[in-house]
């Protein structure tokens, strides 16, 4: 039953307002003036009994109004004036509305918050106040420079004041060039030492948008040869594109339909800045590379649900050459006999990422050992290298030349390039390797001498020989320096070239044989070349020299074929491998300076001598495989550096193995036909289901960025 | 005319289309890595302020910009648009800095004030009605005071029969403090009618001692303790119904201030990490 508690009938309520900023000091207690205090909160009881009293003939009557008490007794004065009768109500002291209170509040707060505004951003606590929190830990050790806070090495309106950072907000744009200068300050740390890496830095995976045109053919194509470019890595024919799931449809692909629904395909990424992707200020433990599944699949033209569902196959990784070559699988008998395993040539890297290569001492060298029948070393040491051997010339004229101890038919290619450093006698070289002429046949071009009637070119060759054999001896440093010249001359490059510089050394610890080799057969070649008169008839009778001395390992001076070789005394011999270097490298240098003769002549020798020495160095290159212009002395790691995008982490799966050496559980052998398709050095594809057994939904992480980052280049 | 139910389902279809169509646009934004926090930023700074010029408009008599209730149900929807808003711009986290962390419970504050509002105002008025009679809020002391006189005449009355002051003594010792005031806040909030029913049933048990005019006089004050009660149970409802605004109001200035720095310094610091 509803009870009335007041009248609101039009005669019976009076009128509230609400909106009025005072009322009646009285109203608490509940009996209010009718009028209430005027605008400024004062009380109006006086004004409210004070009237305008109206004439009525010769008498005057009280106006005031019935809300304020209605006529009073006393009435007005005889003069009309209102006589001030005592007002209705006392004088109170107004309080404010609850709308005042509130208004009041409003004003109140602003202020404060205006105040603690102004307050904070001003120093000493502007930067520790605005800062959205604490960084990662990777970012945790950037400091200032002292008595600064940290903002300004990252923000560079760290240094500025809030009159800066309004500027910034009214010039500030959304263009690309904003994001490229704003990632700038990142850039300044990372890529800080590679150029190339750090224009590139903001691009889709931090390269030319190329490269990764480049990377989808190959993954597409079956025939690397067909390929728009053919690529750097090996691709074997029929790759199985197969994959399982690839229609499943979950959290993922339904996203990857939207954003296609609302974006379209992606096909002109511009330049993503560092921020997009890497939120910082979120906590000493949040992990900067987070990234979702489907951020990565938005770009990718082959989508699917997640690893385990639709991600291809691992055959689709294309086979990697490079490294050191060593096929796994000719090895498999001793594996299974267990005189070989796994443990016994790699190990863990420091961090446990990669199963590193042991030392050809450590891993090879127990199977194949020195003198062992089975190592290509062997061969090296049984087979010296012929380095100096003087031509059989003879002379129309009399000549200081050992012409009975002089057997060579030709130069040897050690010689040939000593001799290339020599200006004098380049054109001669010309002659002798001409492809029309001689070929590099010394009797041919004695023979064509002969026919030309042109006797000085022996000479001339005798001359640069005796001044090579005269130089090699020298151990002065008048010597060092004059090999160094020649070398770098018949290199085509500098006196600092890192090559010049290990021949050079190279040649030095032969100082001694060479100056054996000078008394034995050249023992007045200084003077010959001082211009005196000189016979062979006045030299002593040589006899057998052997070196065997520290500093000329390997060198010797052989009596019967009067000679200089050179025998390895160890694998890695430090000689050969700077000589094939010198050579590999230098020969297949791309630019020859076509308008300087001399150096298109050396270029073409160092090719020519390249090629001969070819046989010989194929008991180093079985192993040591070579790229364009590089020979691998050390192995390659794993094919992870195909696309550059790629990590895996041996050390977790290793304490997974029941047996830790058991790493054949995921490498496995390729024992069948060559045609299989087979991934590096003798193994098969690695098997999805082996990873997917483990890395699934509600097991271990199958996220992209467990296998995959997003940078080629870690910055 | 449209009833209420007709409006409000559809203007919670609407306002579910625009937060699906929002997350929508939010989420294949992101997957392509664009950095949605400034367009998500900016929503909010546009909502904020118009859920502001609510309180503009209560204070504009002129132009006629629709009825304040049309405003009202647009602020409403709006503010529940808006914390949606507020959690994919935050992305779900809670803020580390400090100044993030105030301009965070600020605006959590001025949220949460707005749905104890909702629900204050949609469930208030149906108690007060429940609870018999209308009464304007700055209108309760005036009758209050009518009551108190009302129960002050009723003891005096009392007194004129055999000179018993059974009833003025209790009204002396307990009813006089209660009839003087409205109660505590906390009583008239929660537990609003314990004391009157243990006045009414001490007044019950006095009628032992009283006469039958005394009793008579005695039930008229139990009725005037009623008509106390319902007042209070007034004062108190429509108290909180002015009260919550008290919070929702002056701190959304205080966020309107914040948001102003905000915009300034992730302008200002965007981009470098």
């Amino acid at each position: 039953m509803r009870i009335p508690l007041q009248e609101l009938g039009f005669k019976e309520s009076t009128y509230e307002r609400p909106n009025q900023a005072w009322v009646c000091g009285w109203a608490k207690d509940g009996d209010p003036c009718k009028h209430g205090p005027d605008g400024n909160g004062r009380c109006t009881a006086h004004a409210q009994a004070i009237c305008q009293p109206r004439g009525d003939g010769d008498r005057w009557l009280c106006t005031r109004a019935d809300a304020f008490g209605g006529s009073c007794t006393e009435g007005p004065r005889p003069d009309g004036s209102c006589s001030c009768p005592t007002p209705e109500h006392l004088v109170c002291q107004p309080t404010r509305s609850l709308r005042a209170k509130r208004g009041l509040l409003v004003k109140l707060v602003a202020a404060a918050t205006f105040g603690f505004l102004v307050l904070m951003l001003g120093d000493p606590w502007r930067q520790g106040f605005v800062s959205p929190g604490e960084l990662s830990s990777v970012h945790l050790a950037i400091e200032g420079t002292a008595g600064e806070e940290n903002c300004m090495t990252c923000h560079s309106a760290g240094s500025q004041g809030p009159a800066a950072w309004i500027e910034t907000l009214l010039t500030a744009s959304d263009d690309g060039e904003d994001h490229h200068n704003r990632s700038e300050q990142c850039l300044a740390c990372h890529f800080k030492d590679g150029e190339i890496a750090r224009e590139q830095a903001m691009l889709v995976h931090g390269v030319a948008s190329g490269q990764l045109e480049r990377v989808t053919l190959i993954a597409q194509s079956p025939n690397p040869d067909q390929s728009p470019e053919k690529p750097s890595v090996e691709i074997q024919a029929n790759v199985d594109v197969t994959v399982v799931g690839a229609s499943v449809i979950g959290a993922t692909t339904s996203q990857l339909i939207l954003a296609d629904l609302v974006h379209g395909p992606i096909e002109d990424k511009p330049e993503i800045a560092c921020s997009n992707c890497h939120q910082e200020h979120r906590g000493i433990n949040h992990d900067l590379r987070l990234m979702d599944d489907v951020a990565c699949q938005v770009c990718h033209q082959q989508s699917f649900e997640s690893f385990n569902f639709g991600h291809p196959r691992f055959t689709q990784v294309p086979r990697q050459t490079g490294g050191i070559s060593f096929d796994h699988a000719k090895h498999e008998e001793r594996f299974e006999s267990g005189k070989m395993n796994c443990a016994g040539c790699h190990s863990l890297d420091s961090q446990g990422h990669t199963m590193e290569v042991k030392s050809f001492e450590n891993a090879c060298e127990g199977c194949h050992e020195q003198r062992s029948t089975d190592h290509h070393g062997d061969v090296i040491k049984k087979n010296t290298l012929l380095m100096i051997q003087l031509p059989e010339i003879e002379f129309e004229d009399d000549a200081y030349w050992p012409v009975d101890y002089a057997y060579g038919e030709s130069l040897t290619p050690m010689m040939t390039m000593l001799l290339a450093g020599d200006d004098e006698a380049l054109p001669l070289l010309e002659k002798i390797y001409d492809e029309d002429g001689a070929a590099g046949d010394l009797y041919e071009w004695l023979i064509e001498t002969d026919d030309n009637d042109e006797p000085a070119l022996r000479v001339e060759l005798a001359m640069a020989l005796k001044r090579l054999i005269a130089e090699l001896a020298d151990d002065s440093k008048d010597g060092a320096k004059a090999r160094i010249d020649r070398l770098a001359s018949a290199l085509g490059t500098t006196v600092d070239d890192m090559h010049v510089q290990h021949l050079a050394n190279d040649l030095a610890s032969a100082n001694f044989v060479m100056l054996i080799f000078k008394q034995l057969y050249l023992p007045q070649v200084d003077a010959d070349l001082a211009g005196e008169d000189v016979s062979a008839e006045d030299d002593d009778q040589p006899e057998t020299q052997w070196m065997t001395s520290a500093t000329t390992a390997g060198w010797r001076v052989d009596f019967d074929d009067a000679s200089v070789s050179y025998r390895p005394l160890t694998h890695g011999d430090s000689l050969l491998k700077d000589w094939m270097e010198a050579l590999k490298i230098h020969s297949t240098k791309p630019a020859v300076d076509v308008t300087n003769r001399k150096s298109e002549i050396r270029a073409g020798l160092q090719k020519h001598i390249y090629a001969e020495l070819k046989s010989d160095f194929n008991a180093c290159t079985k192993c040591h495989t070579q790229e364009e212009q590089t020979i691998n002395w050390n192995a390659a790691g794993r094919a992870s550096g195909f696309s550059g995008y790629t990590k895996f982490n041996h050390s977790p799966h290793i304490a997974m193995l029941p047996d830790q050496d058991d790493c054949m559980t995921c490498h496995v052998l390729n024992t069948g036909s060559a045609n299989d398709l087979s991934m590096p050095r003798g193994f098969l594809p690695h098997r999805n289901e082996r990873c997917e057994s483990c890395h699934a939904p509600g097991k271990a992480n199958n996220t992209c960025l467990n296998c995959h980052q997003y940078h080629k280049l870690r910055p | 005319m449209k009833t209420f139910r007709f409006r409000l389902f559809w203007a919670i279809i609407a306002s579910l289309f625009l937060a699906i169509l929002f997350v929508v646009g939010m989420l294949s934004y992101k997957i392509v890595l664009h950095n949605t926090a400034f367009i998500s930023g900016w929503i909010l700074l546009v909502m904020v302020l118009v859920l502001t010029l609510f309180n503009v408009r209560k204070k504009l008599t002129y132009p006629p910009l629709f009825k304040s209730a049309t405003w009202m149900q647009f602020h409403i929807y709006i503010g529940a648009l808006s914390v949606l808003v507020f959690l994919l711009h935050t992305e779900w986290h809670l803020p580390n800095g400090v100044f993030e962390s105030i301009f965070y419970c600020l605006f959590v504050f001025v949220a949460g004030s707005g749905v104890i509002g909702i629900y204050l105002t949609r469930t208030i008025p149906r108690q007060l009605a429940g609870r018999g009679g209308e009464v304007i809020f700055e209108r309760i002391p005036m009758f209050l005071k009518e009551l108190r006189e009302q129960a002050e005449g009723l003891v005096i009355d009392s007194l004129q029969f055999n000179d018993s002051t059974i009833i003025a003594d209790f009204y002396n010792t307990k009813l006089a403090a209660y009839m003087s005031a409205p109660r505590p806040v906390s009583l008239r909030v929660f537990r609003h009618d314990r004391l009157r029913e243990e006045y009414q049933a001490e007044l019950k048990a006095l009628h032992r001692y009283l006469s039958d005019e005394e009793q008579e006089v005695a039930e008229k004050i139990s009725d005037v303790l009623a008509l106390k009660d319902v007042l209070d149970f007034h004062h108190g409802r429509q108290g909180l119904l002015k009260a919550w605004l008290f919070v929702h109001i002056p701190l959304t200035y205080a966020v309107l201030l914040f948001m102003v720095v905000h915009l300034v310094l992730v302008h200002a610091f965007y981009g470098g990490m």
